[in-house]
This record gives structure tokens, C-alpha cells and sequence, in this order.
């Protein structure tokens, strides 16, 4: 069975049922089926590389502790995500509020006029990197995201989690989550942009 | 007909994604006749391939990985390793 049959196996009834009575079996399947998915997750919220690997032990520890209290409502990678989220916002302790004042909407309102138009058009920027190079770009950029606007933009890029399934690991609704997104999203762009056009 | 500064905010927020066909073709029409919004969706596809290159499965973590696996068996399950 492949890894991504093994993983939709993971939604079965009698699946879900072995992991509530803590079966061991059940629970290892678990670790090795998404132990990448959550440490790269870590890594791509901005943890280095040690801290990454703390969240990442801690969240399949809670998961092994708690999976008694897993109700099989949504996947059990939705709740490993939603465990990793928690652990990350202890670690980092500074998760702001998705509907804070966040500096990205001032500078987005700039860029338009009053009659809704560009006044600001996007410039077209040189990014021909290297690989390593654009992993710096990316985390100098996001340094001042939160770790729920990066797990969201993670989540949805990298994952390709719907927009349903986002929402319940990281307890958002779909309108924070759109907010989460469209933050993240422009704050990368302009910083790009930036660098870009005036290298 | 939609203004550039709505078009940003359905697309950056993945609300474009959601719409139904009515307000997906007007988002096509304005597509189709805004250059800037035309660059500004590019941009945000392109940020996507770029997250998916830097962020996705790399070979060098495989080794610690492993690592990570088998402590995380060790601390979870102690009464295995002391079957084993």
C-alpha cells in the first residue's frame, strides 16, 4: 500500500476507532505517515531547525497522549496540524489576533485610489535565484508574519489543504481565513517586489 | 464591473476561488482588460511555486527524520523499548 493509500486509510471508521483506544500499531502508522508533513510545517512557520524538531517530537507526543479524545470528525492529519498550530503559538508566544490592525492593509490601501483603481500598479520584479537564495528572500520577508498567517499560506500552498480543512486546524473561520491569506500573500508580494525592482 | 482594489482582495484571499460562475467571469473580464491586475494574479501564482520549492520535502531532512521517528517512539511508547 502506498504512503497515500496508507493515508487515506486513515479516515475509515475502524481506523479512527483504533486510534481512540490507543492502539500502538495505529498510532506509529500515524507518526510515520505525516512526521515530514508536520516538521516541514514547523520549518515553513518559521521555527529553525532545533525548535522545529521540539515542536515537532511534542506534537506527536500529544498526539499519542490525547488520541483517546480523537473523535474522527475531521481527518486525523487536520488534528495533528491543529495540535502542531498550538505548540507553535506556545513556542512562539506572540500569535496575534487574526483581525488585528496589521501594517500590510495601510500599505495595500496606498496602492489603490479612491475610485478603487490602481494608483500603485505592481511592478514587474527580477527574482532569477538560486534556490537557497530564494529560501532566505522568503523567510527575510515573512519574518514579521505570524505563524498562523505562515501555516495558513503553508497549508494551502504546500499541503494543498482545503480552504475547510485549514480552518479547522488552525480554528479559524473562513473569513479569517481569507484575512490570514490575503496578508500573507501581499506582504510576500511587496517585499518581492521590492527587492526586486531595486536590485 | 469589478475595481482593481476588489479583484486584489478575492485573489490574495483565495475568495476567487470560491465564486460562482457569474462573478467568476466578471473576474475574468477584468483580467482580461487590466494589465496591472493581470500582473499582480501572476505575481500571487508565482509566490505559490515559490513556497512550493523552498518549503516542500527536502532529501537532506530524510536522516533526521529517522531521527525524529525513532524518539519519538522512544519517549511514546517507553514499554516497547523495554519489550524490544
Amino acid at each position: 500500500m502506498s504512503l497515500d493509500q496508507t493515508r487515506e486509510s486513515f479516515a475509515d471508521a475502524a481506523f479512527v476507532a483504533r486510534i481512540q483506544t490507543g492502539e500502538e500499531e495505529a498510532l506509529l502508522a500515524v507518526v510515520h505517515a505525516y512526521l515530514d508533513q508536520i516538521f516541514r510545517a514547523a520549518r515553513g512557520a518559521g521555527l529553525n531547525q532545533e525548535q522545529a524538531e521540539d515542536v515537532t517530537q511534542n506534537t506527536f507526543l500529544t498526539f499519542i497522549q490525547t488520541a483517546g479524545r480523537f473523535e474522527g470528525r475531521s481527518h486525523v492529519r487536520t488534528w495533528l496540524f491543529g495540535i502542531l498550530y498550538r505548540k507553535i503559538a506556545e513556542e512562539r508566544r506572540q500569535v496575534k489576533k487574526a483581525q488585528q490592525i496589521d501594517d500590510i492593509d495601510e500599505t495595500m490601501e496606498q496602492r489603490f485610489g479612491t475610485n478603487g483603481f490602481w494608483l500603485q500598479p505592481p511592478r514587474e520584479a527580477n527574482l532569477d535565484l538560486e534556490d537557497e537564495e530564494i529560501r532566505d528572500l522568503i523567510e527575510s520577508c515573512l519574518a514579521t508574519a505570524t505563524p498562523r498567517q505562515r501555516l495558513a499560506f503553508l497549508l494551502h500552498e504546500v499541503e494543498g489543504m482545503d480552504s475547510r480543512e485549514i480552518c479547522n486546524a488552525l480554528g479559524v473561520s473562513v473569513t479569517n481565513l481569507g484575512v490570514l491569506l490575503y496578508r500573507v500573500r501581499n506582504r510576500l508580494r511587496e517585499c518581492l517586489e521590492k527587492w526586486g525592482v531595486e536590485r | 464591473m469589478l475595481k482593481c482594489n476588489e479583484v486584489s482582495r478575492l485573489l490574495a484571499s483565495g475568495e476567487a476561488e470560491e465564486l460562482g460562475w457569474w462573478h467568476k467571469l466578471q473576474l475574468r473580464m477584468h483580467l482580461l482588460l487590466c494589465t496591472h491586475c493581470r500582473r499582480y494574479a501572476a505575481q500571487l501564482k508565482n509566490l505559490g511555486c515559490m513556497v512550493r520549492k523552498v518549503w516542500g520535502p527536502s532529501l537532506e531532512d530524510r536522516r533526521l527524520l529517522r531521527q525524529l521517528e525513532s524518539d519519538i517512539v522512544r519517549e511514546g511508547f517507553p514499554r516497547s523499548e523495554q519489550g524490544s
